[in-house]
């Protein structure tokens, strides 16, 4: 079973078997990166369609087709567009449908919109982030990362610290976790922005999970320290903010404090939740992670597309 | 429910909607008076005794019966409801309840980011049933849980 002609939505489209092969699968991109451009998708086509900004999303998918020799067509922004004359997402794409795409990357802010395009669309359609809801294939590439650091996810203790409630990333990346066995999850927030019960709810009964609000207690316990942005625009008071954002700070100072060392792990942008001071340190993982994104969204082209290696 | 006891009459011709959970009579009639153009008198009586429930409410159709899309809406806030035609004084047609497996266009969705919630999307809100033991709903585009007691406050 590949994941030909499947829409991703979500990270429960994937099953276990499909992370462990698409995770093989991003190896062997890289090997045939490394060799020169590719032919493999010659003749296909990729639309990108984002609602919203994204620089790493975007990029890493159109990387990701050129090297395999495909084409890419970029919806461009919004404002210029019929969406800005009223035109419904479902109509747009439709319309890109009929062009005669192979496969449609959507970012939009509205939770539930891949799944509508899924719906409207023929070609397979990549979910590349939906409102607060779910980013699937940026929990590929997390998980991907792991994997390749440690040899394995099962075991693993994982920290997911920052703005856990407005993200879509933490949730994605513990639905992705809680697939695999013996998985810890540390949820470590403020109480404003800890992990929505909602995501809660669809892990309890699959993985060991703790909420915590402090990070010092609980980062010597951690194999992983998966950093997510505190955004000013969610506090009321500026105070509040301030407090926050310098007790969640990564730095050289806290490493060096905690005898055992996690990965350092952010989906990026970062602002100044992590020290631009430890970006050498070799445990700090968030480029490389970054890096591993056109590999990983290669395989996942690959196998959405049935590309014959 | 023994004739002499009753404290409204039988009804000779019309649908009687019986072991609805008591307060939700008042959403139930709010529904038959959206749903029903063309209706007849509604009795509604409230906090009526029960061997089951302890209290519930009653609502009498007199020479009407409602539509399968005010009695699937019903069914949505009365789970346990039974619904009776009656004809010339007797029960003709007896049936419990039953929770659509899917609702379209009948809930909406309770998450104001969900894409069925943008008016310039015009998309019409589909729930699934999680399951048929639970009474949760769940958006068919967001994935946002429904729980039972929100789903009054839901309905279109």
């Amino acid at each position: 079973m590949t994941l030909k002609g499947r829409d991703i939505i979500s990270v429960f489209d994937f099953t276990i078997d499909d992370f462990h092969r698409l995770f093989k699968k991003a190896e062997e991109m890289r090997e045939m990166f490394q060799e020169g451009p590719s032919n493999l998708a010659k003749g296909k086509n990729l639309t990108t369609i984002f609602f919203e900004p994204s620089t790493r999303t975007r990029l890493s998918f159109t990387y990701a087709m050129l090297k395999l020799g495909g084409s890419v067509v970029d919806f461009g922004p919004v404002e210029a567009s019929s969406v800005a004359k009223g035109e419904t997402l479902a109509d747009t794409i439709r319309m890109v449908d009929g062009y005669g795409t192979d496969v449609i990357v959507l970012r939009h802010g509205l939770e539930g919109a891949s799944r509508l395009a899924a719906e409207a669309a023929s070609a397979p359609v990549i979910n590349a982030g939906d409102g607060s809801r779910e980013h699937p294939t940026q929990a590929l590439l997390d998980l991907y990362t792991m994997w390749r650091v440690f040899g394995r996810i099962d075991g693993l203790k994982v920290g997911i610290l920052g703005d856990l409630k407005h993200g879509r990333t933490p949730s994605s990346l513990s639905y992705g976790l809680s697939m695999f066995n013996d998985v810890k999850i540390y949820f470590i927030a403020p109480e404003l922005l800890q992990i929505r019960e909602e995501v809660v709810e669809k892990i309890r009964s699959r993985v060991d999970y703790s909420l915590s609000e402090g990070l010092k207690e609980v980062i010597g316990d951690l194999d992983v320290l998966y950093v997510t942005r505190i955004q000013k625009e969610r506090f009321t008071h500026e105070h509040e903010y301030l407090l926050v954002k310098g007790t969640y700070r990564v730095d050289e100072r806290l490493l060096k404090e905690t005898k055992a060392k996690p990965i350092i792990m952010h989906p990026l942008p970062r602002v100044d939740e992590i020290s631009p001071e430890i970006d050498n340190f070799p445990n700090a993982r968030y480029f490389e992670q970054a890096s591993n994104g056109v590999f990983a969204r290669a395989a996942l082209i690959s196998e959405v597309m049935g590309l014959e290696e | 429910m023994n004739g002499e006891n009753m404290i409204v009459k039988k009804i000779r011709e019309g649908f009687v909607i019986d072991h609805i959970p008591a307060e939700r009579g008042l959403t139930v009639l709010g529904l038959l008076e959206a749903e029903e153009k063309s209706r007849g008198p509604i009795i509604l009586l409230m906090n009526v005794e029960s061997k089951k429930m302890g209290k519930k409410d009653i609502v009498k159709l007199i020479d009407m019966s409602p539509k399968k899309q005010t009695v699937d809406k019903i069914s949505l806030v009365a789970p346990n409801a039974t619904f009776n035609a009656i004809k010339d004084f007797n029960v003709v047609e007896k049936r419990k309840a039953e929770r659509p497996n899917r609702v379209v266009g009948i809930l909406r969705c309770p998450n104001p980011k969900c894409i069925t919630n943008d008016e310039k999307e015009h998309v019409t809100s589909v729930l699934r049933l999680m399951d048929r033991e639970s009474p949760l709903y769940v958006c068919q585009y967001c994935d946002r849980m429904v729980e039972e007691e929100a789903i009054p406050d839901l309905l279109l």
